[in-house]
């Protein structure tokens, strides 16, 4: 086991609205090292998005305020950070990619031009990326270099293809190219933000293992951000679940898959349809999340969980180690008998 | 088998290039040569992926588009042939479930006009006066699941997931036996769909409805639909009982396809 790439500590983050004060990440801790896929799962609102912005300091303050935590990333706390040294770590040692890759590109401005632009940009903070070519030399290593990112990322004829507007690519084809951009400055963190809810399954599965090639090519961390179990199961080495704000189970994603250990988690499985739910047997998670202006006491969940007793409502639960090898904060896992043992 | 509700005969529909500013752009065949039946009391799922002709078929259905050659019967009439009189009394019995439910329903209107709407507009056939209509429209409130207290408030009040309730209580208030559901649950959590898909196949075993259901989900498909379409580049590749298409697909798209759908299995 690697050092650290990314180390998330007890993460608060607060936003001012009108209604007051919603405490919308409370206590988020996670830790990435090289060559892993994090997988970071849950519902609308419940924090996942904005765990990603704050890493690459994207979160607008105000409305947003962390009153406690702390980001390392290789050690470094990224809180403290100024705005001007967050632009050189950010596209070169953190990449970022979205979900919608129709808005993320310019629709004015050629894909190549797109690209030279980031290499160029990211250049200005680390030389290396373009091996010291400066003035006119630079702008044609990082002409060959889009090419190359292109070819990695499975665009063929990518030469010809930097002379391409966005419109005239399919929904896919710029998933790839954002790939590529977020690549083009060798960053060693990637924080993908669903990067494939807007496409079709068959080009989703392309992106999927491009994703897990680059990995495994660039000894990167990742940190992939997703709605979808199946995506995690498919493609991420560790996941974290979280609800409401809180991260509320981890692990590697086959220990946590197979044997979950939140109510939660196991609830968000349930809502699933796979091949042997029957008709009418698939179950729904009754209520809704909790309001993040008047979080209930203790653990969020409590209250639309069947499991949930006076404890649960009083302390929020640590996150502790389960027998199957990953972590949970729950006063009542799930703990399922061992069949291996039997 | 039961008597068809819906038959789709040998439908095409080319989308002419337009003349623009760049020069012509090609013709585009959305749909080529589609045969489908649907019968009363099925599910029948549509799957496609984009720019399949999913839309495009849903659309000719709703006749809100023409196909170029074809036939779409209604309890075995042409729809084509029907006057425009028929044709708006027909449409009470169809109806349709949009996909994004922040987009679907006016914010400026309460749930009670949202949800009275149909029968004002349907009223020679649903034939209730105003109070009849109030009494209605918290009737099936109560029916997809939200209290009848909530009838003077407006869209923005209500989580996706009760929207997508309102959505379909509005579908039903014509009394329709044929429901279009046009992704409904793709904009939605998994446990808000799961309730939705729930409460759907609660409707249908009490209302005997018929559903025609478009999607891109083949997980959800196989839980809620009897019988299965694929649809790819405009043409129906696969069709037959949904067990059959998943176990047994016979084509090669029909393979890709359910082989790149992740899925997660949920331990006993």
């Amino acid at each position: 086991m690697g050092e650290a790439l990314l180390q998330i500590d007890d993460l608060h983050l607060t936003m001012s609205s009108f209604d007051g004060l919603a405490h919308v990440l409370n206590g988020v801790s996670l830790t990435v090292r090289r060559g892993e896929i994090w997988g970071v799962v849950g519902e609308s609102g419940c924090g996942k998005s904005l765990t990603g912005l704050s890493i690459s300091r994207l979160v607008q303050s105000p409305p947003a305020r962390y009153p406690a935590g702390a980001i390392r990333f290789e050690g470094r706390n990224l809180m403290s950070l100024s705005q001007r040294e967050m632009q050189a770590l950010r596209g070169t040692r953190i990449g970022m990619i979205f979900q919608d890759p129709t808005t993320n590109l310019n629709p004015t401005l050629k894909i190549g031009t797109q690209l030279i632009d980031v290499a160029l940009a990211a250049a200005h903070h680390d030389s290396s990326i373009l091996s010291g070519a400066k003035g006119r030399e630079a702008r044609r290593a990082a002409r060959a270099l889009a090419v190359r990112m292109l070819e990695q990322v499975g665009i063929t004829d990518a030469a010809a293809r930097l002379d391409s507007y966005p419109h005239e690519f399919s929904g896919g084809m710029r998933q790839r190219v954002l790939i590529a951009m977020a690549l083009i400055g060798r960053p060693d963190l990637l924080i993908a933000d669903e990067p494939t809810t807007a496409l079709d399954v068959s080009v989703q599965a392309q992106i999927l293992a491009l994703l897990r090639g680059i990995v495994a090519d660039h000894d990167m961390g990742v940190i992939l951000i997703t709605h979808n179990l199946g995506v995690v199961a498919q493609t991420c080495s560790h996941v974290a679940v979280m609800y409401a704000g809180n991260v509320v189970e981890t692990g590697p994603v086959a220990q946590v898959i197979d044997r979950p250990a939140h109510p939660y988690t196991r609830a968000l499985m349930a809502a699933i349809p796979t091949r042997e739910t029957r008709r009418g047997e698939l179950q729904g998670l009754a209520g809704t999340v909790p309001d993040l202006i008047r979080p209930p006491p203790g653990c969020r969940f409590a209250p639309r969980c069947n499991r949930a007793t006076e404890i649960c409502r009083g302390q929020f639960p640590a996150m502790t180690p389960t027998a199957a090898g990953h972590s949970v904060a729950c006063y009542h896992p799930v703990i399922e008998r061992e069949v291996a043992s039997a | 088998m039961p008597e068809p509700v819906l038959e789709i005969r040998n439908v095409s529909k080319t989308y002419t290039g337009r003349r623009g500013l760049f020069g012509k752009s090609d013709p585009v065949d959305a749909l080529r040569d589609v045969s489908l039946t649907v019968a009363r009391g099925e599910s029948f799922g549509l799957v496609g992926e984009s720019g399949s002709g999913k839309t495009t078929l849903t659309r000719s259905i709703l006749r809100l588009e023409q196909p170029s050659s074809g036939q779409i019967l209604f309890h075995g009439n042409d729809m084509a042939a029907l006057s425009p009189r028929s044709l708006r009394r027909l449409r009470a019995r169809i109806q349709i479930v949009f996909q994004d439910p922040y987009a679907s329903l006016n914010p400026r209107m309460t749930i009670e006009d949202i949800v009275t709407e149909p029968m004002l507009i349907h009223r020679d056939i649903v034939g209730l006066d105003r109070a009849a209509r109030r009494d209605r429209a918290a009737e099936l409130l109560s029916l997809v699941g939200l209290g009848s207290q909530l009838l003077r408030r407006h869209p923005h009040e209500f989580s996706g997931g009760q929207r997508q309730r309102i959505g379909i209580a509005r579908a039903l208030a014509s009394g329709p036996e044929l429901l279009l559901l046009d992704e409904p649950t793709s904009a939605l959590d998994v446990s808000v769909q799961a309730q939705v898909l729930n409460l759907l196949i609660e409707l249908q075993d009490r209302l005997q409805l018929t559903y025609f259901f478009i999607s891109h989900d083949l997980a959800v498909v196989r839980y809620l639909c009897t019988r299965v379409a694929l649809i790819h580049h405009g043409r129906i590749i696969e069709e037959g009982e949904t067990n059959r298409i998943f176990d047994a697909p016979q084509t090669e798209y029909a393979r890709t396809l359910i082989s790149a759908a992740p899925e997660v299995r949920v331990p006993a």
